[in-house]
């Protein structure tokens, strides 16, 4: 037996307070909640420029703040055409654009048939007309005084437009790119109508900085931009009058209609375009789940908050989020004679708050007012629930901490088999298991398809090459909803709303990403109990078995509201801090990269519009003297100030320059991907299917190489069909012993630089090689055959002294990052020698 | 009493010769002492003695790390990196610049390899030959031999990658916006080398007998060198500079530099318009079925084509 006698309690259920506040249409009554009504509040006052940080539990209804813009039309005048949603994931955004369709039509809204309400769509056959209704979908709502508002709901995203491309182009020829495509939305089906945009940050980010376009040419682009962020930020560096009118002058001249192209290889009919389809996202706008952005995405965030708050015509953002801070670790100043720099935890929202400040913008917080009683004016959003703690004795070397909590996802299946799960589903009839690794999802899936007999639905990064198209459509969120039994990891516990799943095992990694995926339970109204599953290692459990057994059998409160005090004073949430490791900190968004990543973003937008404004700021240019004098480059200097006093970075524009200049080598495709949101490191992976066609799949190599087996056959990675689909393992490089001094030096020279893959693959040569394990895939030097590999940026680490060692290995374990061993015998990892950083 | 000679002592002098198709032109002078040793040798001894200056020099120069920190990204929407993997048959040699340069009808001949096939000439092919073995016997050992001393000499320069592209048979491919064919580029050598620690450069270098003066005025190989920088970066990501290096003793400097820079006179694509322009007759030779009549004088006597060119002279 792993698995020793368990605890339980209960949590209480969880209300939110109602307002007063009801808005009617003509067929239903919405009923607002507190925070919604605070919400509202606002967006009625269309003049003010408000940047709202909405804190609110996961269902308490934050998905309906993106009807809020349409329901001030309804109430007071047509102030908003819109409004923009803006999901950490794809998955998320397509579930959110269905909730609200089906919210509507809660208030009595009516589906329209696209094809009546375009002439150019008017002949779309019947399978057309459901792909266009996946990413799609029109509604007339009846007001309550006299007539109706057309709403559409949009879904953007990559698939969504190259699926969309694929029918619309046979009804309007002239629709061949995405960009067109785009603009055929923004013009045609979005124009009238109230939209809702469903996206993820990459649209609106790409579209308003130009770069939307063909990798190579929106990489020179961005190189020229570059280059003249370097010229400025000497300027400034200089701080004199005289530099900075030598800078506006030769600015005037290059924005000439003559030198525009030969100086920026772009022109403002290019330029005006882009920011016709940009348009599309001049709405309010909605940041959600805004807790689950991490890592560099963090830098990118700011970057794109900057643009939206610059685009004043917007007026609102929302950033909900369901914790109330994002820490983040920033390095301090220096302290002493000894350089000694002091490492400090700080709120990344304190740096929203002071930049929306600055730009003009009042920053109010709201948060929801709940209960785990129920009392008049409250409606309950979560049921009780019973919960198990099951104390796992995890086997072999002794591990503690959040390693153990690493581990702990490898022995759900036995949790399954050993504790009364199978008689609880049986009676329940639905469940669902959310680990954190693609292999702990395939495994447990396997497993509880023997345990119960009826299949399961995995639901993680990985689709196609397990299940083929298929599954892929079976794994849309509505096949979720309706699947009785669920596998998955966070890729659908990024607010994903099952309703009525009520029975689970959840395993996590820290106690942010329990609360998250616990969220995802006892959703709703009723009477009955939710019951949930948290194994926890023994080590862990002996540290709190005093407080558990306290409250053995007991209900406590699910947070505390200050309103429902018990005997024993102790929350659910305050207890999942001490029952999982506390999450780590965001140590990325500090680095060189993640500084450059939330700046450079803000500066190709301030150009673009330089350039697109070029007549107005022409004129300002000539006269200026300061930098407030010329629109743009105010604020953007107004971003260097807030980052270098949140970051407490001396001379930022120093620093920033020579980043740019002697760190940052990469052609222009590399300069592409490094500039994206996100890391984009994916690689197509392929599989023979049992009918033995060839299944494809583009998927993060890091994230494959921990959880699939590969083998890399004539430039193209495989599935390793001759061992078991899913592995706990790692990517790694190995040296050849003979090679060990050779890449040491290459590694000191070459520390803390971002070059591209195929030139690091091609200084390192042939004595290195890929592992997965303890398996070789190939020397490193084979992945040149594999184009779409030469182009990844890279940030190469070298381990010359503990701390860096102990920072590659944590970013081996949590991120994108390949740690580079000494291949000793029987190919197990001797000596850490660096890492690279897959950007 | 007289210091032994140290590695702070300058082997290398530049001089700033001016703007050759858009990029910046230097001239590479050895030092009076190392001149005086150069005089006078016979072509051997030259040659060696050339191969250890220029290892010294890259390695130490002041002056020339100096103007190699100006040097950035030369770059083209029209002009992107190729893969080489559709086949000898669907590349040009970026030769064919050169040809282009000497004779329209050479080059539309060089663009139809299928078509017409061309003669030996054997002092063409020795003289290549003493390019490829400069590189191999002088060159590469030479810088090899400084990087090993390099703890004791205390160099600040440091290579992170020597090709020999001819024994390596490495090519760096291009795409021209509307060329089906790709361009191969096949420098002599090419050295990564990172200076100071500070930042990353990529040389490039083309090693011939023609004197640099003949080089710069009549410009054949210098569109070349462009496209062999812009390949090169395209490649790695590092920014690249182009080294001409004559194996003529007569020839004053030894060695041109094409460093592509900024400055007021060579904005954006207005540095390569003239490159532009090459490639763009080139992709008209691919596309045309007429054989083209030589644009002026051309020099047949060592055109690789004569035997089956109408207008041969």
């Amino acid at each position: 037996m792993i698995v020793e006698k368990s605890i339980f309690f209960y949590t209480s259920p969880v209300f939110v307070k109602l307002s007063d506040k009801e808005v009617k249409l003509r067929k239903g009554t919405i009923r607002l909640r507190d925070f919604q009504y605070e919400l509202l509040k606002r967006f009625l006052e269309r003049n003010s420029l408000d940047v709202i940080l909405l804190n609110a539990p996961t269902g308490a209804g934050k998905t309906l703040s993106l009807l809020i813009p349409f329901l001030a039309n309804v109430e007071d005048k047509w102030m908003y055409h819109g409004s923009v949603g803006i999901y950490p994931s794809r998955e998320l955004a397509r579930d959110q654009m269905i909730s609200i369709f089906n919210l509507l039509i809660e208030l009595g809204a009516s589906p329209v048939d696209i094809r009546e309400l375009y002439e150019d769509l008017k002949d779309l056959s019947g399978d057309e007309l459901e792909i266009v209704n996946e990413y799609v979908r029109a509604l007339e709502v009846e007001l309550d005084d006299s007539g109706y508002i057309p709403v559409i709901l949009l879904y953007v995203t990559s698939e969504s437009l190259n699926r969309l491309r694929g029918v619309i182009s046979r009804h309007k020829q002239n629709i061949t790119s995405n960009k067109e495509l785009l603009k055929y939305l923004r013009g045609k089906v979005a124009g009238k109508a109230f939209r809702i945009i469903f996206t993820v940050p990459e649209y609106p980010y790409l579209l308003a900085t130009d770069v939307y376009q063909d990798f190579h040419r929106a990489g020179i682009w961005l190189y020229a931009v570059l280059k003249e962020l370097g010229r400025f930020l000497k300027t400034v560096e200089n701080n004199d009058e005289g530099s900075l009118r030598k800078w506006f002058r030769e600015l005037e001249v290059n924005i000439d209609r003559k030198r525009l192209f030969e100086e920026y290889y772009t022109s403002r009919e290019f330029t005006e375009n882009l920011a016709d389809i940009f348009l599309l996202f001049r709405a309010p706008v909605f940041f959600d789940e805004f807790h689950l952005y991490s890592g560099f995405s963090l830098a990118s965030f700011i970057s794109l908050l900057y643009i939206f708050m610059y685009e004043k015509g917007i007026g609102k953002i929302v950033i909900s989020s369901a914790t109330p801070v994002k820490t983040i670790l920033v390095r301090g100043k220096e302290t002493t004679k000894r350089n000694y720099k002091r490492e400090k935890r700080k709120d990344f929202l304190e740096l929203v708050r002071r930049l929306a400040e600055r730009m003009g913008y009042i920053v109010r917080e709201i948060s929801s007012n709940t209960s785990s009683t129920p009392r008049k004016d409250f409606v309950q959003i979560r049921k009780k629930t019973l919960i198990r703690i099951i104390p796992v004795s995890l086997r072999g070397k002794y591990v503690t901490g959040a390693p153990a909590f690493g581990t702990l996802q490898r022995y759900v299946p036995e949790v399954l088999k050993e504790t009364d799960w199978l008689d609880r589903y049986r009676r329940m009839g639905r469940s669902m298991i959310l680990v954190d690794r693609v292999a702990s999802v395939l495994e447990i899936k396997d497993t509880v398809e023997k345990l119960a007999g009826e299949k399961a639905l995995p639901v993680c990064s990985v689709k196609v090459l397990f299940h083929g198209d298929k599954q892929q459509l079976k794994t849309s969120k509505i096949g979720i909803r309706e699947t009785k039994l669920i596998v998955g990891n966070m890729a659908i516990a990024f607010g994903v709303d099952i309703k009525g799943m009520d029975l689970g095992v959840v395993v996590a990694k820290d106690h942010l990403s329990a609360l998250q995926k616990i969220g995802r339970y006892g959703r709703g109204e009723g009477k009955d109990i939710a019951e949930i599953y948290l194994p926890v290692p023994f080590s862990k459990y002996r540290e709190v078995e005093g407080l558990l057994k306290k409250i053995e059998g007991k209900e406590i409160p699910y947070n505390s509201t200050g309103n429902n005090k018990r005997s024993h004073n102790l929350d659910f949430v305050t207890l999942l801090k001490k029952l999982y490791p506390r999450g780590s900190p965001d140590v990325l968004v500090r680095q060189g990269v993640g500084v450059f990543k939330a700046i450079f973003p803000a500066w190709v937008y301030t150009l673009t519009n330089i350039i697109r404004e070029r007549s107005e700021i022409r004129e300002q240019l000539h006269t200026a003297k300061r930098v407030e004098d010329v629109k743009y480059i105010h604020y953007f200097v107004v971003l260097l100030e807030e980052i270098e006093k949140f970051f407490e970075i001396d001379k930022l524009e120093r620093k920033l320059r020579k980043f740019m200049r002697n760190r940052v080598y990469l052609t222009p495709v590399g300069l592409y991907n490094l500039y994206s949101y996100r890391n984009i490191a994916g690689v197509p992976i392929k599989k023979y299917s049992r009918n033995k066609e060839i299944l494809e799949e583009v998927l993060d190599l890091v994230t494959a190489g921990r959880n699939i087996p590969l083998i890399y056959m004539h430039g193209e990675f495989w599935v390793d069909e001759s061992r078991k689909p899913y592995e706990y393992t790692m990517l790694w490089l190995g040296v050849d012993k003979a090679d060990i001094e050779y890449i040491k030096s290459l590694l000191g020279k070459l520390d803390n630089k971002i070059l591209t893959l195929r030139f690091l693959v091609e200084v390192f040569g042939g004595g290195v090689h890929l592992l997965q394990g303890r398996r070789k895939v190939c020397r490193i030097t084979r992945l040149l055959d594999n184009m779409h590999l030469w182009n990844i940026p890279i940030l190469l680490l070298y381990a010359g002294n503990s701390k860096k060692r102990r920072i590659i290995e944590y970013l081996s374990a949590i991120a994108s990052m390949i740690p580079i061993y000494v291949l000793e015998y029987d190919n197990e990892q001797g000596e850490l020698l660096g890492g690279i950083y897959l950007l | 009493m007289s210091s032994s000679p140290t590695i702070s002592e300058e082997t290398m002098y530049v001089k700033k010769l001016g703007v050759y198709y858009g990029i910046t032109a230097y001239a590479l002078y050895p030092s009076q002492s190392t001149l005086e040793d150069l005089h006078g040798l016979e072509l051997q001894s030259y040659v060696s003695s050339l191969a250890d200056w220029l290892a010294k020099g890259i390695l130490s120069s002041q002056s020339l790390f100096k103007i190699l920190t100006s040097a950035e990204p030369l770059l083209s929407p029209e002009i992107r990196s190729g893969t080489g993997l559709k086949g000898w048959m669907s590349s040009l040699p970026a030769r064919i610049l050169d040809d282009f340069m000497i004779c329209r009808t050479r080059a539309y001949y060089t663009a139809h390899p299928e078509l017409f096939k061309s003669r030996r000439i054997v002092d063409m092919e020795e003289s290549e030959k003493r390019g490829e073995v400069f590189i191999r016997r002088y060159f590469i050992p030479k810088i090899r031999k400084l990087v090993d001393k390099a703890v004791e000499k205390n160099y600040k320069h440091e290579i992170l990658k020597l090709e020999d592209c001819n024994k390596e048979n490495k090519k760096y491919y291009l795409i021209y916006k509307g060329l089906e064919k790709e361009i191969a580029c096949k420098p002599d050598m090419v050295a990564i080398i990172s200076f100071y620690g500070k930042f990353l450069r990529t040389l490039v270098f083309e090693v011939a007998e023609t004197d640099t003066h003949t080089v710069l005025r009549r410009k054949h190989v210098i569109p070349r060198i462009l496209l062999y920088i812009i390949a090169t970066y395209l490649h790695y990501g590092i920014p690249s500079v182009g080294f001409y290096i004559s194996l003529s003793p007569k020839s004053s400097p030894p060695t041109i530099v094409f460093i592509p820079k900024g400055g007021k006179q060579q904005k954006g694509t207005t540095r390569i318009r003239k490159l532009i322009q090459i490639l763009e007759d080139i992709r008209n030779l691919v596309l045309a079925t007429d054989v083209p009549k030589p644009n002026r004088n051309p020099i047949c006597s060592h055109c690789v084509y004569r035997p089956i060119c109408k207008f041969a002279m």
